[in-house]
């Protein structure tokens, strides 16, 4: 008798200590849920992050970029974008394609990274899992989040990858929050995806048109990061939405340290650096942005 | 072995899985409230005298400094020491690393400049404005063609112009250094004001 109650003891304490994870997080003002895998302490940095948006003050128009991209004019109406297009967190050590209900082979350099280390702070991979799926229309495929499966409809799917850089030191908090505001825009297949360039995706080739998943371009020859995928060759894509986040935090924000500011400041240098259309973009020669984002078209 | 011997060894092994499935749960709760991670303090170590401007070498990466979050106080050390610039090899190697987003060493720049930026505009007097002045200025002049960053550039002028609206005899060697600006600045330096609405 004795026995068979320290045995049930063992079993419970063992199932404790070893088979529990954290559990699944929703953070508060913003619905994104975090996977399980996800360690404490990217937990604890984007619960710092999101509750940071929402408190920081600034000073924007109706009219705006500011308003025309967020929606508003306040802070609060980033986290409103945010949560339009980012709902899941998912931790980088985790591989995609083992998530994969049906598994093809890799359109997207996720394998790659192991080779060459790099280090990146998140990466927006619902978009690129979403084309997948179109691609692979009729088989369905879903995408395993905990224990349930996640339907990929829309490119605002929002799964987000946070990366072994999110927890750096050189990455302060509104650094962090910048990040998330340009993976966002990732989520947005703004015009919609072609039924031709799902054919060139089947045969491995990325889309011409940038607009959907507003997909990075090459530096030209003449740019401080020329030969890298690092420039946006269309207007109010992910650098240019950033830019607009930082800038105004820059130059408005009320009750920002001087180190928010500073280092707002020379993202927005840097977001707006990488814009290749820039002056055409902002004097409104480009039209002001799009921010829907649609499905397959013809 | 007798019964006694494996009742003891099992009631030791379910103690000991107790304590650690204990401990896992307080690091999850800790977790789940959001507490602050600790972060270590990691401090600029180049040295120079103020108003001369330090350059990183060639190959090495610029140490980040610490980071707002972990310390909301800016280090005071960092209020005396020269802007430390760093090189566009080193910009460029960290973009290899990470494409997407600004690069650690121009974030650095900035958390050194905020400090620099504090102790100037808290002075009595306007003596560590005019000499944070001065690196901004050979900010603006160090480097060319290849060599600049534009982006660094935009950050030392704005900091320049905002010194220059404080201290009233600096506007004009401000006025100047804009005057004087590479077109891509003055580009992002217009671009930057619109992007701000």
């Amino acid at each position: 008798m004795k026995n068979s109650w320290l045995a049930i003891l063992f079993c419970i304490t063992a199932f404790c200590a070893f088979g529990c994870k954290l559990p699944e997080m929703t953070l508060e003002k913003l619905n994104a849920k975090v996977d399980p895998g996800v360690g404490k302490s990217e937990r604890a940095l984007l619960v710092e992050d999101v509750s940071r948006i929402s408190s920081i003050e600034i000073q924007s128009a109706p009219g705006t970029a500011f308003d025309l991209i967020f929606g508003g004019t306040n802070t609060n109406h980033v986290l409103t974008y945010l949560d339009e297009r980012i709902n899941y967190f998912i931790p980088e050590d985790g591989e995609i394609d083992s998530r994969l209900v049906i598994v093809r082979d890799s359109l997207f350099p996720d394998n790659e990274s192991s080779s060459k280390k790099v280090m990146t702070m998140a990466t927006n991979v619902g978009t690129v899992l979403w084309m997948i799926k179109e691609a692979s229309s009729p088989t369905e495929v879903a995408f395993r989040f905990g224990s349930r499966l996640i339907q990929l409809d829309s490119s605002r799917v929002g799964i987000i990858r946070l990366g072994e850089g999110y927890k750096e030191d050189f990455a302060p908090s509104i650094s962090r929050q910048s990040t998330l505001v340009h993976e966002a825009r990732h989520s947005d297949c703004t015009g919609g995806l072609p039924r031709s360039t799902i054919e060139d995706l089947i045969n491995g080739k990325l889309p011409e048109d940038p607009a959907c998943g507003h997909l990075h371009a090459i530096c030209p020859a003449d740019h401080s990061f020329a030969g890298y995928a690092a420039c946006d060759k269309e207007a109010w894509g992910a650098y240019a939405v950033e830019a607009i986040f930082t800038a105004v935090i820059a130059k408005t924000c009320t009750n920002c340290s001087e180190t928010e500011k500073q280092i707002a400041l020379i993202s927005a240098a840097d977001s707006l650096s990488r814009v290749l259309v820039l002056e055409d973009m902002l004097s409104g020669r480009l039209g002001p942005p799009n921010m829907t984002s649609d499905g397959v078209r013809d | 072995m007798n019964s006694r011997h494996s009742n003891t060894l099992l009631a030791g092994l379910a103690l000991l899985l107790f304590v650690f499935a204990w401990y896992s749960l307080g690091e999850r709760e800790k977790a789940k409230s959001g507490a602050q991670t600790e972060k270590s303090e990691v401090t600029n170590d180049a040295v120079a005298e103020p108003g001369v401007i330090a350059r990183t070498e060639a190959g090495a990466v610029a140490t980040p400094i610490a980071s707002p979050a972990a310390s909301p106080a800016l280090a005071p050390e960092l209020a005396s020491k020269a802007l430390v610039l760093p090189l566009i090899e080193n910009i460029r190697q960290e973009v290899a690393e990470n494409p997407h987003h600004t690069p650690p060493s121009l974030i650095a720049f900035a958390q050194h400049l905020a400090a620099r930026m504090e102790h100037a505009e808290g002075s009595s007097d306007s003596r560590a404005a005019r000499v944070l002045f001065e690196e901004l200025a050979q900010c603006m002049s160090t480097g060319h063609g290849a060599g600049r960053v534009p982006q660094l550039q935009v950050s030392c002028l704005t900091n320049a112009e905002r010194l220059a609206i404080k201290y009233p005899e600096l506007r004009d060697a401000a006025k100047k250094l804009r005057e004087q600006a590479p077109q891509d600045v003055k580009t992002l330096m217009r671009a930057l004001d619109q992007a701000a609405g």
